[in-house]
């Protein structure tokens, strides 16, 4: 089965890296910018979130953030193709919360804090969990 | 009334490519579902299973936040309104999941193996593996399963630990005997690692149970060692859409596969109608070396661990043989047979059947025959009232030398005519007396006396229960086995 890939610039990939590390909250997040044909992704830059969430186990972004960031991405002829958040301690994988949560179309990147480990997920059509993409790192071509 | 709903990009696949659909509502509850009516794709990202609306969903109503849907459902919708729909982004750690400290120490020789890794380990502590059978296969089964992590595990046993199980069952200890197998088992898995939840059943799996008790595991693996089990077992798993990790172990030999119907054959592929009862001894009847189970188990525990991580190449589709005494292994390929009566293009098979009478072990009082010809049987009880009664009755014992030598009824006359010579040596037996067959269990005799019977043989029984029942019922000093 061919799996979609995204590509992740070393230099974004690093900023996510650091949030993840840095984050007042526990778990941080943010929305990923970037170009998309549906499949397999791009992503160009990121822009960090507050975490809106009550519980510091969870991340919260909430719809008119999400709105806003949307606005800032169509301003700067991107669009948000997805987000981030990390998992402080257990592994780069969506957790049942994140599946319950999840918002189809959209990317999804992980990052365990312990480690720096990225992987990128995608909802399945059916809800019944998330496909994995091969993230690469090659540098922007501009 | 007609008002505007707005879907964000993300959700627009859902409704054939449309950005605004006009719909038909009074109320912000009514509007939501004509538009799941009309596209019933976006239903499932819009609502959860019991009709509620998905966390990440916001409503705006012409921008106002339709916050609380159990109040705002009832929220009019007036001509020329638009609803838009905005996805918040939400989501957490693995609470459940999330690596105690203690849980990192412990799985560390797993977490550093790319292959495991945090991945595999948070697969392990999701999975949920069920061991049918906590014997001599069960027992490294469940010790290497909750060692490695394995989320919960269900022991299926109605047992209890007998000392003869001590030569190769390593889960219990002398200090164990009489209590029910479950109950140490749980015990002594909880010390290995309280990580893991034992889930214990004191039951004989059956045809009426299978389904319910299996269909709450991921994986099945069988510690049971026979057949009217090991059919069980791999039809419920095919009907459930299970793998089922197959062992199997006799004197020195053993064997283990991965039944697996989605990707490969089933063990009904391989073995479409059990052997005639009595043909192939069971490990009390044959015995086993008690190594065995052990060598045996693991690898049942190791494909357990593959299938969960999913790395590597399970044993699905291949058979592997060993051979203890000679130290050789052989690996058969396997196919899946599109005529199999279970997982073939066109099942017969489609529901749990009664496994004892389709292995032939039939019910108590006369044994039948898979071609329905009764055998005549004689408990303990009634031979030894036959016997003090001073009645000459002519005693085969069809086992094997060396269990003769644990127990007999010489002190009757029994004579002694292996199982594989009985035909071939029936002239030696008088056909005008009356004739009374008996092994260890009940079993391999009962197929003596159907073979005689179809040689002519009238006054034949067999011993019900063999010579283990003869020690229960009538003489407790003889030795069981």
């Amino acid at each position: 089965m061919a799996r979609y890939s995204v590509n992740v610039p070393p230099r974004v990939l690093a900023g996510l890296r650091r949030h993840a590390a840095q984050a007042a909250t526990p778990e941080c997040c943010g929305a990923l910018f970037g170009t998309t044909d549906g499949d397999d992704f791009d992503v160009r830059a990121l822009v960090g979130l507050p975490n809106e969430a009550a519980d510091p186990a969870r991340y919260r972004i909430d719809a008119r953030t999400v709105q806003r960031v949307e606005g800032r991405a169509a301003g700067a002829g991107v669009s948000v193709v997805g987000f981030y958040h990390s998992h402080p301690v257990g592994p780069a994988v969506p957790s049942t919360t994140d599946l319950e949560l999840a918002c189809p179309g959209y990317l999804y990147l992980i990052v365990e804090a312990a480690t720096g480990a990225v992987r990128a997920w995608r909802l399945a059509a059916d809800r019944s969990g998330f496909a994995e993409l091969v993230v690469t790192s090659r540098a922007d071509a501009a | 009334m007609s008002a505007r709903i707005q879907l964000p990009p993300v959700l627009r696949e859902y409704a054939a490519g449309a950005a605004e659909i006009d719909v038909e509502a009074t109320d912000v509850g009514g509007a939501l579902a004509e538009l799941s009516v009309r596209h019933p794709a976006l239903r499932r990202h819009l609502f959860t299973d019991g009709g509620e609306l998905r966390g990440y969903v916001k409503v705006f109503l012409n921008d106002c936040d339709v916050r609380d849907l159990d109040v705002g459902a009832v929220t009019p919708v007036l001509p020329g309104d638009v609803l838009l729909i905005v996805p918040s982004i939400a989501g957490g750690d693995h609470p459940a999941d999330a690596f105690s400290p203690e849980e990192v120490q412990r799985y560390a020789r797993h977490i550093v193996l790319g292959e495991v890794g945090w991945d595999g380990q948070a697969r392990l502590r999701s999975a949920r593996v069920a061991i049918v059978g906590a014997g001599g296969l069960g027992s490294p089964v469940g010790l290497y399963l909750a060692a490695a992590g394995v989320g919960t595990l269900g022991i299926i046993e109605f047992d209890r630990v007998d000392v003869s199980n001590l030569q190769r069952q390593v889960l219990y200890g002398t200090a164990d005997i009489g209590r029910p197998k479950v109950e140490a088992a749980a015990e002594r898995l909880r010390d290995v690692n309280p990580h893991v939840d034992i889930v214990t059943h004191p039951l004989r799996l059956t045809s009426a149970n299978a389904l319910d008790i299996l269909a709450d595991y991921d994986i099945v693996v069988d510690g049971t060692d026979n057949f009217p089990t090991r059919y069980l077992v791999n039809d419920a798993c095919v009907l459930l859409g299970r793998p089922y990790v197959y062992g199997s172990i006799l004197r020195f030999e053993g064997q283990v596969s991965v039944f697996d119907a989605s990707s490969g054959p089933c063990y009904r592929c391989l073995f479409r109608e059990p052997p005639p009862p009595g043909l192939v001894p069971s490990c009390a009847e044959g015995g086993v070396l008690g190594v065995l189970p052990g060598i045996i188990g693991s690898l049942q525990a190791l494909e357990t661990v593959k299938l969960i991580i999913g790395r590597g190449d399970t044993l699905t589709g291949r058979l592997a043989l060993f051979d203890a005494l000679t130290f050789r292994w052989r690996e058969l390929k396997l196919r899946r047979n599109a005529d199999c009566p279970v997982c073939g293009d066109a099942p017969t098979v489609t529901g749990l059947i009664d496994y004892d009478e389709f292995c032939g072990l039939g019910e108590p009082d006369m044994e039948t025959s898979p071609q329905g010809q009764a055998v005549p049987q004689m408990t303990p009880e009634e031979l030894k009232q036959r016997l003090d009664g001073g009645d000459a009755l002519l005693i085969v014992d069809v086992r094997e030398p060396f269990e003769w030598g644990i127990a007999n009824l010489s002190e009757f006359g029994a004579r002694q005519i292996p199982l594989d010579e009985v035909l071939d040596r029936r002239d030696e037996i008088d056909r005008d007396a009356d004739i009374v067959v008996y092994c260890r269990s009940g079993s391999r005799s009962a197929g003596v006396v159907r073979q005689l019977r179809s040689h002519g043989f009238q006054k034949i029984w067999n011993l019900k229960g063999g010579i283990n029942a003869w020690s229960r019922d009538v003489d407790p000093t003889m030795p069981t086995y």
